[in-house]
């Protein structure tokens, strides 16, 4: 089923917590809902469930107004981010629930209700636990049941919020592979939020990224990855150095010292460059281009980090596998072979600059850029 | 010693029978009945229209703020100025269903508000309505809380129905001054009223200890979300 979202407001106090969303979820897709605390992302999930009212806009399921249509008529099934059990029924009755309440008429045999719950149970692989009661469980398992309970009602869309956020790292990573695993069987419409950038891009079809109540950029994990269109989107989903700098005559100077790191084209004035810690290379010194000091190494799993200081600016570099790992104190050349230009006023919409690498031979940026090109010391 | 003991056996039966059939029948219909007001009361307060929650906001305040000897005086002997003639019993059914209403208002209004704003929304989402809601996974959550504090008001009313004596309902406690009355042995015969309260609030007790070890079955009480 599809989801239209057009033209979501919604204030809290004075608070703008989202400001005219527009965003249409595919059938069968799922979608993420990435930004920090207090992006919104939340309140979006619950405006669709119907646990929240929008000030203004509307929420279409399959081309079908919902926004006055109560949560229970919605056949939305919602997971908690902590997951909000019934703690006085046991994991069967939890599972069974929604099915049991059912009008009359609608209410499926008594017999059918346990065979659909074991059946679902047995999907999220908790068919041993049926008799337990929520609090004898462990966080990954109730959320889960959880799950079970949100499938049972055979919802048209399934909406998770933060599902995995309680969880440690291990069981995260575990339930997560298992969710993508189980949306590609049932292929029911999912969205779900998340801060975890990791986890947006693993899992999800499409992600949406927020912040300020507002949709920065929506795209393929790869695409927003790859090519951020706003400075945020940039910074929330990876590591990434910040660079102030300012271009001038086609040349990218550090603001602080004027030192050039490359080229630039189309524009002129105070930028920001985005360069992304593994998009740094780590060259023998070169007398001519002032040499850049090893600050810190350290190494995280199999990833070597290094600090690096260049020209009173501290850049973080993620050594290639397997390369020279640089001493403390070392002398190095930074170069730098790809990043992105954010010029500091530009219109909402337009796109950023490509950064333009120096020639590996020396300080002249690969493409001609005019006069400008003399090399400094 | 022996003079203690036979007067105590002999004033035994007449004691225990206005136990039964005043005490008891009193203590376990105005507590019924004040826990219906109670509970109305407290979603009223919580969920009803501000002019009603108005009306049952003054009504614990009444309640709550004048002495339940004087409420009872009021019901007995002012009303029929009033043109309302009741029997006694009668009104002490009344007046103590008020007072039960109005103190477990306030207990099940903070038990029912104690439950998390997800099981609502839990109970929303997989197709409840906000009766079905309330009635099958707020209201069984909060009992759990309010039990300890409810008993403490059930076991407290035991002791007041004896505040019933004073307009002539011929209840335990009446029923020992009547024998006061002829024997002239106040010390041995209030000593004996004492001990049949205390047993009739030490069977509640262990009541509520079973049936907060019943309802204690799926979890403790300092787990907050589940």
């Amino acid at each position: 089923m599809t989801i239209d979202i057009q033209g979501i407001s919604k204030r809290f106090g004075t608070y703008a917590a989202l400001q005219d969303i527009n965003l249409r979820v595919g059938a069968g897709e799922l979608v993420a809902l990435l930004g920090p605390s207090g992006s919104g992302k939340t309140t979006l999930l619950r405006i669709i469930a119907g646990l929240e009212t929008a000030d203004s806009g509307t929420v279409l399921f399959e081309g079908e107004e919902t926004l006055n249509r109560h949560p229970r008529d919605r056949r939305v099934g919602f997971v908690f981010q902590h997951y909000a059990l019934f703690r006085h029924m046991t994991v069967f009755n939890n599972v069974a629930f929604g099915l049991q309440v059912r009008p009359r008429g609608q209410r499926p045999p008594k017999a059918e209700i346990a065979e659909r719950v074991h059946r679902l149970l047995k999907l999220v692989q908790l068919d041993w636990l049926a008799d337990r009661y929520p609090n004898q469980l462990s966080g990954g398992q109730r959320q889960r049941v959880a799950l079970a309970r949100a499938l049972a009602i055979e919802p048209r869309v399934l909406l998770l919020d933060e599902p995995f956020g309680a969880l440690d790292a291990k069981v995260r990573k575990e339930l997560r592979r298992w969710l993508r695993h189980l949306h590609e069987e049932m292929g029911i419409t999912s969205v779900f939020v998340t801060h975890d950038q990791e986890e947006a891009l693993e899992l999800a079809d499409r992600v949406v990224v927020m912040s300020q109540g507002r949709i920065e950029q929506v795209g393929t994990p790869g695409t927003v990855y790859r090519t951020p269109s706003t400075g945020f989107v940039y910074e929330f989903l990876g590591d990434v150095n910040r660079v102030e700098c300012r271009v001038e005559s086609g040349q990218v100077l550090l603001e602080a010292g004027g030192t050039p790191l490359g080229g630039a084209a189309d524009h002129a004035g105070p930028a920001i460059l985005y360069v992304r810690p593994h998009d740094i290379e780590l060259l023998p010194p070169d007398e001519r281009l002032g040499a850049a000091t090893v600050r810190l190494v350290h190494e995280v799993g199999p990833v070597t980090r290094a600090e690096v200081e260049y020209a009173g600016t501290l850049f973080e570099v993620v050594l290639p596998e397997g390369g020279r790992v640089p001493a403390q104190g070392e002398l190095v050349r930074l170069s730098i072979r790809r990043g992105m230009l954010f010029p500091r006023e530009r219109d909402p919409g337009e796109p950023p600059r490509p950064f333009l690498p120096f020639r590996s031979g020396g300080p002249t940026p690969a493409v001609n850029l005019g006069p400008h090109t003399a090399g400094m010391g | 010693m022996l003079h203690w003991l036979t007067l105590m056996a002999d004033s035994l039966p007449s004691l225990l029978w206005a136990a039964l059939a005043f005490t008891v029948p009193l203590t376990l219909a105005s507590f019924a009945l004040g826990l219906v007001v109670g509970l109305m009361t407290a979603v009223i307060r919580l969920f009803g229209p501000p002019p009603l929650a108005a009306i049952v906001r003054f009504y614990v305040w009444i309640i709550r703020g004048t002495p339940l000897l004087v409420q009872l005086f009021l019901i007995f002997y002012g009303l029929p100025s009033a043109g309302i003639v009741l029997d006694a019993f009668p009104a002490a059914l009344i007046g103590f269903t008020l007072s039960v209403g109005a103190y477990t208002s306030e207990i099940i209004r903070a038990a029912i508000g104690s439950v998390p704003k997800g099981q609502w929304e839990a109970a929303y989402s997989i197709g409840m309505s906000w009766t079905q809601a309330m009635r099958r996974t707020v209201l069984p959550q909060a009992l759990r809380v309010a039990v300890p504090p409810l008993s403490n008001s059930f076991i407290s009313l035991v002791k007041d129905t004896s505040l019933a004596a004073a307009i002539t309902v011929p209840e335990l406690f009446q029923a020992a001054q009547r024998i006061v009355a002829t024997t002239y042995e106040p010390l041995i015969l209030y000593v004996e009223v004492a001990l049949i309260y205390l047993v009739l609030s030490s069977v509640l007790s262990a009541m509520q200890v079973r049936l907060e070890r019943r309802l204690a079955r799926y979890g403790g009480f300092l787990e907050a979300r589940s």
